[in-house]
């Protein structure tokens, strides 16, 4: 998925902002039938009746204007219903977010795909009711181990 | 033993959101708001109300939430407290401007602070801020109210949600916490609906405790329970509650009443009048009746407010002419006229009541102009009754139109929810001339309606006043049967005099005050804002007079109004960083379609909804009930044939029903799944005899123009328990015996004599009626009817 940088500075109307929303979200399985794929005008004033997307910025003439932050609002909670969370527990998690939290949530979820591969981890038994499981993707996992087997010597088979 | 984990660095977490999500699954609070508490002490007809909102941070920055929440639309707000630990801090009452001022420097400054606001009568916002991450506080707000009086019953209601609200016009801005925008129609929308809650609800302890020795206590919503406690009562709901719906408590007092009552505390006094009984006053009447058919009116909402409107329109007399507007956000007319009281019109109509669904927004203005529209001839009287849940945010301008509109008719207001906008019903009644009556769907709405049909027709008294001291509503009130008026003057003369006309004359009263040990300012302040508001709506060039006078009245009283608010500051602690701001959501009212918690459908496929292609709901009960009526007294052919059409008719359409539906996408099935909702509901209700008496009586008054039918009838609902003037049925009684007298002599001395014996409080055995029936020589046949319809 594109960066949604870029918008950091957008102002949007409606109809703009839903377009910014649909482009973020291309590609991105979200939803299923029951919900609506490409976010509109109506998807987006329920959103505002649930509390998940803030009030506007401010209106120009009788038209709203929104910001990167209702963008990514918006990109957020299609995104956690794409990783299978309900509309429901997302009301219970996104107010008081700040933009901060939603940029990493809505752009990272945004790239994995709808079921996420289970991570590969590695188990291993220092000692006897020893384990250590370790994240290959957050460390590295020989140095790791190299240090800890000094620490429990005979340990490792 | 040893455990590792290995250190992660700063980074983001993979899983992204749904990580949050899974972070707060499984904690108990996920909202600012954790609990409601509520202690209501009621004396007389007084109630002082501490509520109690406690909030807690579940966030990890430091937090300024939002609550808007109802209150009493009658109640004065008096005193705000916030509790931090053991300590407790007072508010104090200032011009609004300068309480939001200083809050905001409280916030800047870093101390915990609490604002309170009052936007609507109803409608407060409270805000809390620098609330760090793990802590709570609790804020306590005190609010005192007069309680009404109906029918003898004492009521207290308190709201405990905002419901979604309808909003109409074009927006135009959006300066409030709430999620709506201001629009041309609403100019302050954007301060009124609170977002809302898909799931959860926040619990409710509720505690009232009634002074002195009551009767006849009901609940229409909660369970409660009763705890005989010092001649007094404390109630609670027996179950979990949660903020979803009203809380209404009505008791009666052993108090006999009298004309007059007065109670002084020594600076304002409480005067109450009570409705002398006068004999019916008969007018021939244009009856003009507005249904709200908008969407939030699905499910028992619209089978109640169909009950409502046949009962209403079956206790019209010959003689009248009647009018039907439905609305939702299009504009639907029975006739384009009003139409003459008939059997033809009243068949008609109840097929277009039966007809009517649930569908689109709420656009009452239109309705409630066209109910008003046109000439009423002189020597009738135009009376409007308006049956909705009253869920629109238009306010103000509905309160204008209305009283711009009094001289045409009076406008009586049926509120039909669980959590009914109080509010505005009460507003449009007052300033149409009338009364409003609130109900739950649940409630017996035909007893409610036939308490509205009591009052219809015309008032017992007009231009009431008092004299001796300054009303806080100056204006002369209207007395209708069973609701007393009250005037709140300020002063303490020693002698109260009222007056007022009424069909045999001008009457004057006077009284010498108690004394009263409760405080009457508060009250007094409270009616006196209201009164200074409604006066705002309809003059709004006089703002810059009446603005500071609603002002000064509130600050010197201590009344919460909306140019005013309560602001309180702890200096003692200290937070660093800017507040995160979480708008507290709103649970969906108890017995709202689900359908609502969902995203809009995107718009109905042409020809979907409503109109003469759908299904009618038929209430089976009432045919039932006419049929036994049928088999058991000769019946004419015509409505005979009618009874059994309707069941058969309705079997056909729910064959075709079910073939022209195959199987639709979820979104687009809730319309006809409401109408199938509601027509089981309809079904669930077993026949109520009396009902179906009502219902099948002519317009003329007679059933069938046959006059032992008609006498089987009368004598059937004196069994039942209505007379002419008690009980649920008492038009339909006062109808046919109307008719008798005028048609058959014989028949109306036979029924008079157990009418008689009724309406004097004795009571009315079936054997008693049978011998009647032998002595004056009737048939078996006639009997068994009579009989057959009291077992139902």
């Amino acid at each position: 998925m594109k960066s949604l940088l870029h918008h950091r500075e957008a102002r949007f109307d409606l109809d703009g902002l839903c377009a910014a929303a649909a482009e973020a979200l291309r590609g991105v399985q979200t939803g299923d039938a029951r919900t609506s794929d490409t976010p509109d005008a109506r998807l987006v004033r329920y959103y505002q009746s649930l509390g998940l997307v803030d009030r506007p910025l401010a209106y120009a003439g009788r038209s709203a204007v929104y910001g990167y932050r209702h963008l990514l609002q918006i990109v957020a909670v299609k995104s956690a219903q794409a990783a299978g969370a309900s509309l429901a527990q997302i009301q219970r998690a996104l107010p008081g977010r700040t933009t901060a939290e939603l940029e990493a949530a809505a752009v990272d979820e945004a790239d994995v795909p709808p079921q996420a591969k289970p991570r590969a981890l590695v188990t291993v038994e220092l000692a006897r009711g020893v384990l250590v499981t370790l994240d290959p993707e957050l460390v590295d996992v020989d140095q790791v181990l190299a240090s800890l087997t000094l620490a429990f010597p005979g340990g490792r088979s | 033993m040893m455990t590792l984990a290995p250190t992660l660095p700063e980074t983001r977490d993979p899983r992204g959101f749904g990580a949050l999500v899974a972070l707060h699954e499984g904690r108990e609070v996920a909202f600012p708001l954790t609990s409601v508490r509520v202690r209501t002490e009621i004396a007389g007809d007084c109630a002082r109300t501490v509520v109690e909102q406690s909030f807690a941070n579940p966030l990890g920055a430091v937090l300024e939430a939002v609550h808007l929440f109802p209150l009493p639309e009658d109640g004065a707000v008096v005193d705000l407290e916030l509790c931090v630990g053991d300590r407790v801090i007072r508010a104090e009452h200032r011009e609004r401007k300068d309480a939001e001022r200083v809050f905001a420097e409280a916030r800047e400054q870093g101390h915990k602070a609490g604002l309170l606001t009052a936007e609507r009568a109803d409608i407060h916002t409270l805000r809390v801020t620098n609330l760090p991450p793990g802590e709570s506080v609790r804020v306590r707000i005190v609010v005192v109210e007069r309680l009404e009086t109906i029918d003898g019953e004492t009521r207290w209601r308190f709201p405990t949600v905002i419901p979604p609200r309808y909003l109409p016009g074009t927006a135009t801005g959006h300066d409030g916490v709430g999620v709506l925008p201001n629009t041309d129609a609403v100019p302050d929308a954007s301060r009124l609906q609170p977002p809302m809650r898909l799931a959860g609800g926040t619990p409710l302890d509720l505690e009232v405790h009634v002074a002195g020795p009551i009767a006849g206590v009901r609940s229409s919503l909660h369970a409660i329970r009763l705890d005989l406690d010092d001649g007094g009562m404390r109630l609670a709901p027996s179950a979990t509650s949660t903020c979803d719906r009203d809380f209404v408590l009505a008791f009666k007092t052993r108090t006999a009443a009298v004309a007059l009552h007065a109670w002084t505390d020594g600076k304002f006094t409480l005067v109450r009048v009570e409705p002398p009984i006068v004999a019916r006053h008969v007018v021939p009447r244009d009856a003009v009746f507005v249904v709200d058919i908008s969407g939030s009116m699905s499910g028992e909402k619209m089978v109640a407010a169909k009950r409502a409107l046949t009962t209403a329109l079956h206790g019209l007399s010959p003689g009248d002419r009647f009018a039907l507007i439905a609305f939702d956000d299009h504009l639907e007319r029975f006739r384009p006229e009003l139409v003459v009281y008939d059997d033809a019109a009243l068949t008609a109509a109840d097929k277009w009541i039966d007809a009517l669904h649930p569908r689109g927004g709420t656009e009452m203005l239109p309705a409630l102009q066209a109910a008003f529209d046109g000439e009423t001839p002189e020597g009738r009287v135009r009376t409007v009754l308006f049956v909705t849940d009253g869920q629109s945010q238009d306010e103000e301008r509905l309160v204008a139109a209305v009283a711009n509109r009094r001289r045409v008719a009076r406008l009586f207001t049926l509120g039909i929810d669980t959590a009914v906008n109080g509010s505005l019903m009460k507003r449009l009644a007052r300033v149409g001339g009338g009364v409003a009556e609130l109900c739950a769907p649940s409630d017996d709405i035909e007893g409610v309606v036939a308490r509205i049909e009591a009052r219809f027709g015309s008032p017992v008294a007009t231009e009431v006043v008092v004299s001796g001291g300054v009303a806080a509503r100056p204006d002369a009130q209207t007395l209708f049967t069973g609701r007393p008026a009250s005037f709140l003057v300020e002063g303490a003369p020693s002698v109260i005099a009222v007056t007022a006309n009424t069909a045999t004359g001008s009457v004057a009263l006077s009284i010498v005050p108690a004394r009263s040990s409760l405080p009457l300012g508060p009250l007094w302040a409270r009616e006196r804002i209201t009164w200074l508001e409604d006066r705002l709506t309809l003059r709004p060039h006089e703002e810059e007079a009446l603005r500071p006078e609603i002002l000064a009245t509130s600050l010197a009283h201590g009344v919460l109004s909306r140019f005013t608010a309560l602001v309180v500051v702890d200096r003692a602690t200290r937070t660093d960083g800017k507040p995160v701001e979480v708008v507290q959501p709103a649970e969906l009212p108890a017995g709202w379609s689900e359908s609502f918690r969902g995203a809009p459908p995107p718009s109905p496929p042409p020809g979907a909804s409503g109109g003469g292609g759908m299904m009618r709901s038929v209430v089976v009960g009432a045919v039932g009930a006419i049929r036994s009526l049928a088999m058991a007294a000769p019946m004419p052919k015509k409505a005979k044939g009618r009874a059994r059409l309707d069941a058969m008719e309705m079997e056909m359409e729910m064959e075709m029903e079910m073939a022209r539906a195959p199987a639709p996408p979820m979104m687009a099935a809730a319309p006809s799944g409401a109408a199938r909702e509601e027509r089981a509901m309809a079904d669930a209700k077993p026949a109520d005899p009396a009902s179906a008496l009502a219902r099948s009586q002519g317009a003329d008054g007679s059933y069938g123009s046959d006059a032992r039918r008609t006498a089987a009838a009368v004598l059937a609902l004196i069994l039942l328990g209505s007379t002419r003037s008690a009980g649920v049925r008492q038009r339909t009684v006062a109808k046919a015996f109307a008719w008798l007298e005028l048609h058959a002599p014989a028949q109306a001395r036979v029924v008079l004599t157990f009418l008689d014996r009724a309406e004097a409080g004795q009571a009315v055995a079936v054997d008693d009626v049978v011998r009647a029936f032998i002595d004056a020589g009737t048939e078996g046949a006639l009997l068994r009817s009579v009989i057959d319809v009291t077992r139902g």
